[in-house]
């Protein structure tokens, strides 16, 4: 028997199930192109956890010697969906749980593909428009978004840009689904929308250039009128080759870009008066990440055998700040960097604890000790840490991970209260990810395993008056 | 037009039927066929030659859904066609990445140039997706069926990569298991 006879045989499929695949790959509408949904996630998800040793001599702090602790155990299972209140066809809140006076958690199903977008925003692409839900006190809110689709020729290539955008609150949120093209490029760039301002409908519009290296250019993009601007018009991309690869970041006020490759190169353009800074690194460092901290505060992180390094430029008068830690790998040092890089660190102290540290002052602030693989994430306003314990798990079968969240540990930095929630999901449960929604919700997006669908799980916080 | 009328446009032998039926479902047969040969103008020749086959399978045939009945002759179709112009060649497209991947179930097990009775396979195969659960079986069916890019499955699915590979994977292991139980391998 040889492979083309399987192939051929798979004829024996039921008609039902063909129909319900085709639902899914949406080739139940006349279509003669396949279209993905790009994976965007939301700036606030897990931050990436660095291992370095350094020594560093932290300032020790009192704030959670004397913590309260407040720990709820939630010991039933997250249970399969349940008759509730239904919020919407798509989305089904099945479940509201209060814990005391702690947190109250509501479980929502979600019927169909949603991605999360902005902190409180999910998406969902349609080819007749998208659609925003927004998490309100209430439960989630349907906006339907704008549809914008136009034509962009740039780089030997006619690319057709498409993105559905809706204002909430006063902040806009976009979203768009994968660029088709993105199978034929050898890098796999797609054109990608980025958004350092949620007030601003000033967004840019990378574009890879398939006339020369693939590399991703950026254009300043108008979300409410399409329009386009070359903004670097005049400024030459050289330095691009098809042998690396590179990246974008944008200040929020959009009058400064940074663009990285994986060789250490860094150059940062201001875009109005058209002049490059060369930020590249010397040979020893490996530039790891780098973001605006604000308008003014460019922050890079290298690493030099197992020294991190962080560089603080300060795009009005060219001035560096910088300083080092070494990773906590063979004792006191970083243990891990939260987002935006360059803000704040998790650092080990010389007598076990670990401490929230301002990375540019040195100055740490106490926390319960967590284990080593715990992921750390801090509220928009800094007020809560959340500790997240996780479970990872490869299935038994080619070593690709699931994972699930054992517990949640939310740290108040102000009241140095510490509530702890552990849980048990099910064994079969994989949870892609946990953000901070605003400052008093987090959120866990996992997989619903009855269906594939997404489940999201809201725990809204309770502060202590 | 209801394919109901549609078919009866076939019963009576009226070229209208293939005109109605070019009209509803050649960009769904299309869009099966450009998945395998990745050419327009073969995927074309795929649906012009699925409505011939049409025309002369109906009657004695009464599709129960005809959307189905059409699908599968264009993949057929499609596929032979694959087969003739990869006939010497190796790689290049999903189908051949398809194989590839189905490898792992005959591989080591079988004589690949024995042929099997192609309806006892069929109705086999038939019966091994019908004890799956339905999400492996949709993603196998996208996979192998519509030789969807795993990346597309993830995305349209709303799963990660990892996990539509991972399912594939062990879907594969349990055909291979399936066919050494009865006897295809």
């Amino acid at each position: 028997m040889n492979t083309m006879e399987i192939l051929t045989a798979l004829d024996g499929a039921s008609d039902a199930d063909l129909a319900a695949v085709e639902s899914r790959l949406g080739l139940s509408k006349k279509t003669s192109h396949k279209f993905g949904m790009r994976l965007l996630l939301a700036a606030a998800v897990a931050a990436a956890l660095l291992i370095a040793t350094l020594g560093v001599a932290m300032a020790a702090s009192p704030d959670f010697r004397d913590a309260v602790y407040s720990i709820f155990h939630i010991q039933t299972r997250e249970p399969a969906s349940e008759a509730g209140a239904v919020t919407d066809e798509n989305v089904q809140l099945w479940k509201h749980l209060e814990l005391e006076d702690a947190a109250e958690i509501d479980y929502y199903t979600l019927r169909i593909p949603f991605i999360p977008v902005a902190d409180n925003t999910l998406y969902h692409w349609d080819e007749n428009g998208g659609v925003f839900y927004h998490l309100t006190n209430k439960g989630f809110e349907e906006i339907p978004g704008t549809r914008m689709e136009f034509e962009v020729t740039f780089g030997g290539a006619t690319q057709h840009i498409v993105y559905d955008w809706a204002k909430v609150n006063g902040q806009y949120v976009i979203g768009y689904r994968e660029d088709p093209r993105m199978n034929e490029n050898p890098y796999g760039y797609a054109w990608m929308l980025h958004q350092p301002d949620q007030a601003s409908p000033d967004v840019w519009l990378t574009l890879p250039d398939w006339s020369k290296s693939f590399a991703p250019c950026p254009f300043l993009l108008d979300l409410e009128t399409g329009t386009w601007t070359d903004v670097l018009q005049g400024m030459e991309y050289d330095r691009l080759n098809k042998e690396r690869m590179y990246s974008w970041r944008f200040s929020p006020d959009g009058e400064h870009l940074l663009m990285m490759d994986d060789c250490g190169g860094a150059w940062l353009y201001d875009t109005e008066a058209h002049t490059e800074t060369d930020l590249s690194l010397d040979n020893t460092q490996v530039l790891l990440d780098a973001a605006f901290l604000d308008a003014e505060t460019l922050a890079l992180m290298s690493v030099d055998n197992q020294i991190y390094s962080f560089t603080w430029f300060h795009v009005e008068d060219g001035t560096m700040e910088q300083r080092s830690y070494p990773s906590d790998a063979e004792g006191p040092g970083l243990r891990s960097v939260l987002t935006p890089v360059g803000s704040h660190g998790i650092t080990l102290n010389a007598d076990g604890t670990l401490s929230l540290t301002d990375l540019q002052t040195g100055i740490g602030a106490r926390l319960p000790a967590f284990d080593r693989d715990c992921v750390y994430l801090l509220n928009d306003d800094g007020t809560q840490m959340l500790c997240v314990d996780r479970r990872l798990s490869d299935s038994g079968t080619d070593g690709l991970l699931t994972q699930t969240f054992t517990g949640f540990s939310v740290c108040d930095l102000e009241n140095h209260t510490v509530v702890r929630l552990d849980r048990e999901p099910s064994e079969d449960a994989d949870e892609w990810s946990v953000f901070w929604l605003d400052n008093e919700r987090f959120a866990v997006w996992a997989e619903n395993p009855a269906d594939g669908f997404g489940d999201i799980h809201v725990y809204h916080l309770h502060t202590p008056e | 037009m209801e394919d109901n009328a549609i078919i009866e446009l076939y019963f009576a032998r009226d070229p209208m039927a293939l005109l109605e039926t070019q009209e509803k479902y050649g960009p769904y047969c299309k869009s099966i066929s450009m998945g395998i040969l990745q050419s327009p103008e073969d995927a074309q020749e795929c649906v012009n030659d699925t409505l011939l086959r049409t025309w002369d399978s109906i009657p004695p045939t009464r599709p129960k859904v005809f959307r189905a009945f059409l699908g599968r002759i264009t993949r057929n179709l499609s596929l032979q066609r694959w087969r003739n112009l990869h006939a010497q060649k190796r790689g290049g497209g999903e189908v051949a990445i398809a194989l590839e991947e189905l490898g792992e179930c005959v591989a080591g097990g079988s004589d690949p140039a024995k042929s099997v009775e192609e309806n006892a396979l069929r109705e086999a195969i038939g019966q091994f997706l019908g004890a799956l659960k339905q999400t492996d079986r949709e993603i196998f069916l996208a996979r192998y069926w519509y030789f969807t890019p795993v990346r597309e499955i993830a995305q349209k699915f709303g799963f990660s990569e990892p996990k539509v590979k991972t399912s594939l994977h062990r879907t594969r292991k349990k055909l291979r298991v399936f066919l050494e139980q009865e006897d295809f391998l």
